[in-house]
């Protein structure tokens, strides 16, 4: 049993600010300590989590990446592809969060390896909720393989 | 065929003639062999019955002589002096025995005996007397013959008693004797054969006559008996005379000859003369067949003909003639029908045929297809490069490569679109179909073609591939519409609301009643923004991602029932719906949003006067299945009905009644999707029915068969 963490390291890879400020304000509200690194595209997304390039240099090894698949440049989809066909990485949950039911976006992000696919609710609060069970299961709930 | 017939024909009756004539040679021949023989048996019998008699009266003759002579010297007083005289015996008689024994012509003894006996004086060669029985003859006084036999042969001795001179002087007798060789010696012919047969009291003697004869060999004899004289009496004396096997043999022998020849000769002769008779007789039947045959496996039909003649042959000839003569012209009259009948069809239909013989390398062209090509039937010459000159320069080498494989067998027929260039100089699309023909041996002999001006269908079908990429390329727009909007439309609304309700939030404490309002408004507006997207995102899904299969229509129902428990349980509303549901064809998902809007409606616009009641029911028509939902609801009004199902389409203020007015319009959608009709029956105030109607599942099997 290795000690139980204290604070937790979030990917959120999402180029809506508005977006990214409900979740912000979702896992500010929860019960962890959570340090949110946000990036707007792939590459960042890339270079962050194989430390590339000066700014991300000391970037930690997120403990989960929620991941938008509307982007610009590589779309969610391909990040996500990217992240589960690299061995030092495909260990790291990722939660695609979108906006989108489409069962086409459903079935390609399971079958690229996504963790969890969640659909934005269309309420705050609900929105909240689902940020908040989102921390629940990965950190409390979940055992990762490290 | 034809010639084994006739051939066979004259063949028959040559060997029918010939054995008929073989027959009649045979058997006149054996009867004129048997007659003739016959004859020169009868001829060869009297021939020796006379030669036969001949030498008896030869021999009878010498017998006579001598006998005549006998009874003179016995009668001489020299003879009786001599018994008594020695002396005048020696002198007187001896001389007269020598005569007597020289005189007759053949060696003959004789001697004087006396009363004992014995001989007193003798002349010949043989000895003559010194017998018992000449005694007898002197003691009897008769004269006695006696046959013995001697070491030359039969002899034949005969004694005269001859009294004494004078009374009381002793008696004695005469004897000669005669070797019947001798006789026989004197009888015997130049040629021929015979035998002189003695027979005394049951012994036979006999000696040859001439030649010696093969007796056992002779195949014919006559005999006759030789007149004796008194003195001889007891006696039997014949000749028998028999021919050579030459003198039958010979002329048989030439008899024969002369008859196989003849028979031969007529035989060969009657062949020879059948045989010609035979084929000139089946001249006309091998006419008349191999006009037959010609008729019945040629490929072209015989000519008229007639027959010269009045025997049956000729009448069947006539009557062949005139039966050729008929089907000739019902052959072309049938012909010239059928050509008719099939160059109207072609020209109707458009499509022309040709025949392409291999092995004469000949096409025959009809009228259309020759048409096709706007070619003069009159200055074309049909043929392979005839039709090949009228093909697109860059279509020539594809389709006569799919032709050569039909030729070659490797392909039982050929469906290919090319260009042409017609003889007006028009381009034009045609279609050529062959089909190959193969012969006995398996081989392709001939191929049947058609051709067909395709132009106006090709240029339809150019239309249509136009009209179905731009239809797919606006489908496949939509589709990327209806996801675009589906996640770039609502992602700002989303973050719109989400906003307003942190903001209210955050200045709660400051809000006066009106400003909270206004945010209700923003907050309610971005909800239903957002719900007329989805609905209209499920809109445009309908058909386009559908997977159809068998549906369990009462699953579908729950399914619907369940999402609409909430609102059921709101409105207290009774649902029946029956236990047996149908399984149909169409989408699950499709179903049971079919079921959820039409039941969501029925519960939603109940009447606030009554308690909501909706029955759900079903009902086979054959066809198809009729369903239904029907409510107590508040009713549409008449004039409205037909709207209901267009899209966005309300009927009721939005704080009446909420919704998007898309429901129906995708009910609408999904049923007609599936060939279906969906319409209401309502009453305002009383309730409202929607009904739907759904084709029945087609079973694989006759898939394709039913409309």
């Amino acid at each position: 049993m290795r000690p139980p963490k204290t604070s937790f390291d979030i990917l959120l890879v999402e180029d809506d600010p508005g977006d990214a400020g409900l979740v912000r304000i979702a896992v500010r509200k929860g019960p962890h300590h959570v340090t949110i690194h946000h990036v707007k595209d792939g590459d960042e997304a890339m270079a962050f989590l194989r430390r590339a390039g000066g700014d991300f240099a000391q970037a930690p090894r997120p403990d989960i990446m929620l991941l938008d698949l509307n982007l610009p440049g590589r779309s969610g989809h391909e990040i996500l592809e990217e992240v589960k066909s690299d061995t030092d990485l495909r260990k790291i949950p990722v939660v695609v969060l979108s906006t989108s039911e489409a069962e086409r976006d459903v079935l390609r992000a399971y079958q690229a390896g996504a963790n969890s696919f969640v659909s934005k609710p269309m309420d705050v609060e609900d929105f909240t909720r689902a940020i908040h069970s989102i921390e629940n299961y990965w950190f409390e709930v979940a055992q990762l393989p490290r | 065929m034809v010639r084994l017939i006739t051939t066979r024909l004259s063949y028959k009756v040559a060997v029918g003639a010939s054995a008929l004539t073989l027959f009649v040679v045979l058997v006149t021949g054996s009867a004129a062999y048997v007659v003739m023989s016959s004859l020169i048996r009868g001829q060869a019998s009297s021939l020796l019955q006379a030669e036969a008699g001949m030498r008896a009266e030869k021999i009878a003759d010498l017998l006579d002589g001598v006998t005549a002579n006998f009874r003179t010297l016995a009668a001489n007083p020299v003879v009786a002096d001599g018994l008594a005289d020695g002396g005048a015996r020696e002198l007187y008689l001896k001389p007269l025995l020598r005569n007597f024994a020289e005189v007759n012509r053949l060696p003959i003894s004789v001697a004087l005996c006396d009363v004992k006996g014995r001989p007193l004086v003798a002349a010949g060669d043989a000895a003559v007397g010194a017998d018992h029985w000449v005694e007898e003859a002197v003691a009897t006084g008769r004269a006695r013959t006696r046959v013995g036999v001697e070491r030359g042969g039969p002899v034949l001795t005969v004694a005269e008693p001859v009294a004494g001179a004078g009374p009381g002087a002793a008696p004695g007798a005469l004897v000669y004797r005669i070797a019947l060789a001798d006789l026989g010696r004197r009888a015997a012919a130049p040629s021929g054969g015979g035998e002189l047969i003695l027979r005394d009291h049951g012994a036979v003697y006999s000696v040859d006559l001439g030649r010696r004869n093969r007796k056992a060999g002779l195949p014919l004899a006559s005999e006759a008996d030789v007149r004796l004289p008194d003195i001889l009496g007891g006696i039997r004396l014949s000749v028998l005379v028999g021919a050579e096997a030459d003198m039958l043999d010979i002329p048989l022998a030439r008899l024969t000859s002369a008859f196989v020849a003849i028979g031969l000769g007529t035989t060969l002769l009657v062949i020879l003369v059948s045989a010609v008779l035979g084929q000139r007789l089946t001249a006309t039947v091998r006419q008349l067949s191999a006009a037959a045959s010609g008729y019945a496996f040629g490929r072209d039909a015989p000519g008229a003909f007639r027959v010269m003649g009045d025997d049956e042959i000729a009448r069947l000839g006539e009557a062949f003639a005139g039966m050729v003569e008929r089907l000739n012209r019902a052959y072309k009259d049938l012909e010239r029908h059928s050509q008719t009948v099939l160059s109207n069809a072609e020209r109707v239909a458009q499509v022309g045929s040709a025949v392409w013989d291999l092995g004469s390398g000949r096409q025959v062209w009809s009228d259309q297809f020759h048409a096709v090509l706007a070619l003069d039937p009159a200055d074309t010459q049909p043929g392979e490069s005839a039709f090949f000159d009228r093909v697109h320069p860059d279509d020539r080498t594809r389709l006569s490569a799919a032709l050569d494989g039909v030729m070659s067998g490797v392909a039982a027929r050929l469906t290919e679109d090319f260009r042409i260039v017609r003889a007006d100089g028009v381009e034009r699309f045609a279609q050529l179909r062959a089909q190959a023909s193969p012969g006995d041996d398996g081989h392709v002999v001939r191929v049947d073609l058609t051709l067909q001006d395709i132009t106006d269908r090709k240029h339809m079908e150019e239309k249509l591939d136009a009209l179905v990429s731009e239809l797919r390329r606006s489908n496949e727009e939509l589709e990327q519409f209806a996801y675009v909007a589906s996640h770039d439309l609502r992602q700002p609304l989303r973050v719109v609301g989400s906003y307003v309700t942190l903001i209210e939030e955050a200045i709660e404490d400051k809000l006066d009643p009106e400003t909270r309002e206004f945010m209700d408004f923003i907050r309610d507006g971005v909800r239903r923004m957002d719900l007329l997207i989805t609905d209209l995102l499920a809109y445009s899904r309908v058909g386009r991602t559908s997977r159809d299969g068998p549906v369990d229509t009462g699953r579908a129902l729950d399914l619907a029932l369940m999402d609409l428990q909430v609102e059921i349980d709101e409105a207290r509303a009774a649902v029946e719906h029956p236990d047996r549901m149908p399984v149909v064809l169409g989408d699950a998902g499709e179903m049971t949003r079919l079921f959820q809007n039409l039941v969501g409606n029925a519960v939603k616009y109940r009447s606030p006067e009554r308690r909501s009641h909706v029955t759900i029911g079903c009902l086979d028509e054959g066809g198809g299945w009729h369903f239904w939902v029907r409510d107590n609801g508040i009713g549409i009004p008449p004039e409205h009905a037909d709207r209901v199902f267009g899209i966005f389409q309300r009927l009721h203020a939005r704080d009446e009644y909420e919704g998007t007015g898309i429901g129906l319009a995708i009910c609408k959608k999904v049923v007609e999707r599936q060939g279906g009709r969906i319409w209401i029956e309502t009453r305002a105030g009383e309730g409202t029915t929607f009904h739907f109607t759904w084709p029945k599942m087609r079973r694989s099997s006759e898939a394709g068969s039913s409309p």
